[in-house]
C-alpha cells in the first residue's frame, strides 16, 4: 500500500515537473531573441522619412562625440598602448599597467591601496620632462620604511624615465627602469612605457589629449 | 480572368505591406539602438555592445570601437523587448580571481632570492593578470537578464563542464521562466561561447556597474 502511494506521489511529482518544464520551455523559446517585439500597426503606417532623418541626426550626434585629433587607448589587460587618430593606429607600444595587488598599512590608520590602473576616459592634464617622483605614503609602507614628514625626503629622480604625462587622479604615463617587465601587469596603477615609445607619445600628444583605458 | 489579375495584385500588395512593415521595424530598432548608444557615449565611460546577428561584442567609448571580440555561438532564452542599456549588477564564477596581498614581512633577502630564482626559471609575478581571469562565468544584469559565458574550445575538462552546464541550462531555465512569469517579471538568459582569451578580457573589462546594449 505504502509503495503504491509512493509510486503515485512520484508520478504526480514527475508529471508536475514535466508540465513546468514544457511550459517554461514554451515560454522561454517563444519569441526568443534580442529584439522581437512587434511594432504596432500605427507605427508602421507612419511615413519612414522623419524616422530616417532622425536616425541620421542621431548618427551625426554620435560621431560628434568621438575624440577629435589624436587620442590614446590603453588596453590594461593586454598591456598595450595605442596612439590613434580616427580609426588609424599611429603607434602601438607594449606597456605595464596596474598589478591589481592590495597593500594594507600594518599600523596607524590601516589604509588600503589597490594597485589597479583606472578605467574610463581621462585627458592629459600636464606634460613633464625628467619627472621627479614624489613618493606617496604607500611607496614607503611597501618598502617597510618610515613615512617622511618633509616633501623633499619623498623626491626620487630617474624612476619615471625621461617624460611624464599626467592624466588625472595622480596617474601618469611614464618611463620605467624595469623594461623587461613591459607587457606584464606590474605597476602601481600608472602606465609604464619603454623609452622610445614614451618619447614618441610625449612629442605627439598635446595637453588635453583624450586617454581611454579599458 | 478576373481572378488571374486579382490574385497577383493581392500577392503584391501583401508583399509590399510586409516589406514596409519590416522597414519601419528596422528603422525603429535603429532609432532605439542609436538613442541608447548616445546615452552611454555622452558619459566618460567604457560600454559594451553585443550584436547578436553579427555575433560580436564591441568594447566602446564615445562611439568608437576600442576592441571587438567574436562570439562563436549565442543562445537566447526569452526575449528582450526593447533595445536599451542594461547595467551589470554582479559577476559570478566558480573561480573568482583573488588579488595578491603585498606581504610586508617578506625580507629583502627573500625577495632577492625569489628574483634570482625567477630570472633563472619562468618569471613568476605576484599580480592579477588576464590569465588569472575566469573563462566561465555569469553576468547578472538588471531586468532579470543573465549572460553566461563559457568556452567554445573543447578540452576534456571544458567538455565535462559544458555538458553539466547544458544540463543545468535545459533543466533550470524553464523553471526560472515559469517562476518569473508567475511573478510577472521578465526573464532572459543569454549563453555566449567565446575563445579563452576573449572570455577573460570581457571579464576583465566588464565590471559591476558597466553597461551593455544587446541588439
Amino acid at each position: 500500500m505504502k509503495k503504491k502511494i509512493l509510486l503515485i506521489l512520484l508520478i504526480i511529482t514527475a508529471s508536475l515537473f514535466f508540465i513546468l518544464e514544457i511550459t517554461g520551455w514554451y515560454l522561454g523559446n517563444y519569441n526568443s531573441g534580442a529584439k522581437t517585439v512587434k511594432e504596432n500597426t500605427a507605427n508602421q503606417k507612419k511615413s519612414s522619412k522623419p524616422k530616417k532623418a532622425k536616425n541620421v541626426s542621431l548618427e551625426d550626434r554620435l560621431r560628434a562625440l568621438s575624440p577629435k585629433g589624436l587620442y590614446i587607448v590603453i588596453n590594461t589587460s593586454g598591456n598595450r598602448l595605442y596612439l590613434k587618430k580616427g580609426e588609424n593606429t599611429i603607434l602601438e607600444a607594449v606597456v605595464s599597467c596596474g598589478s591589481g595587488n592590495i597593500l594594507t598599512e600594518p599600523s596607524g590608520k590601516k589604509r588600503t591601496w589597490v594597485f589597479d590602473s583606472p578605467r574610463g576616459e581621462y585627458s592629459i592634464k600636464s606634460k613633464i620632462v625628467n619627472p621627479i617622483w614624489v613618493k606617496p605614503d604607500w611607496a614607503f609602507i611597501e618598502e617597510g620604511e618610515e613615512i617622511p614628514q618633509k616633501t623633499e625626503d619623498r623626491m626620487e629622480s630617474g624612476m619615471l624615465g625621461d617624460y611624464g604625462l599626467a592624466f588625472g587622479d595622480g596617474y601618469l604615463i611614464h618611463g620605467t627602469l624595469y623594461t623587461r617587465l613591459l607587457g606584464r601587469n606590474v605597476s602601481h596603477g600608472c602606465v609604464r612605457v619603454g623609452d622610445k615609445d614614451l618619447e614618441a607619445v610625449y612629442k605627439q600628444t598635446p595637453i588635453g589629449t583624450k586617454v581611454i583605458l579599458f | 480572368m478576373k481572378f488571374r489579375i486579382i490574385f497577383p495584385l493581392i500577392y503584391i500588395l501583401f508583399a509590399l505591406m510586409i516589406i514596409s512593415g519590416a522597414g519601419a521595424e528596422a528603422l525603429n530598432s535603429k532609432e532605439e539602438l542609436l538613442e541608447s548608444e548616445l546615452e552611454l557615449a555622452q558619459k566618460p565611460q567604457i560600454y559594451f555592445m553585443l550584436n547578436s546577428s553579427d555575433k560580436k561584442i564591441y568594447f566602446k567609448a564615445r562611439g568608437i570601437i576600442l576592441k571587438e571580440i567574436p562570439v562563436d555561438d549565442i543562445k537566447f532564452w526569452g526575449y528582450l523587448s526593447t533595445i536599451k542599456p542594461y547595467t551589470m549588477v554582479k559577476r559570478s564564477s566558480f573561480s573568482t580571481p583573488v588579488r595578491d596581498k603585498i606581504n610586508l614581512e617578506e625580507s629583502d633577502e627573500e625577495e632577492k632570492k625569489e628574483e634570482k630564482k625567477d630570472t633563472k626559471e619562468k618569471f613568476q609575478l605576484k599580480a592579477l593578470e588576464l590569465s588569472d581571469m575566469p573563462v566561465s562565468y555569469t553576468l547578472s544584469l538588471d531586468d532579470n537578464l543573465f549572460i553566461s559565458v563559457s568556452l567554445s574550445e573543447k578540452g576534456k575538462v571544458s567538455s565535462l563542464y559544458s555538458a553539466a552546464y547544458s544540463l543545468n541550462w535545459y533543466l533550470s531555465r524553464p523553471l526560472y521562466t515559469v517562476w518569473n512569469t508567475i511573478k510577472k517579471k521578465p526573464y532572459t538568459a543569454i549563453n555566449l561561447r567565446l575563445k579563452k582569451e576573449d572570455a577573460q578580457s570581457l571579464y576583465w573589462s566588464f565590471v559591476e556597474g558597466g553597461k551593455i546594449i544587446i541588439y
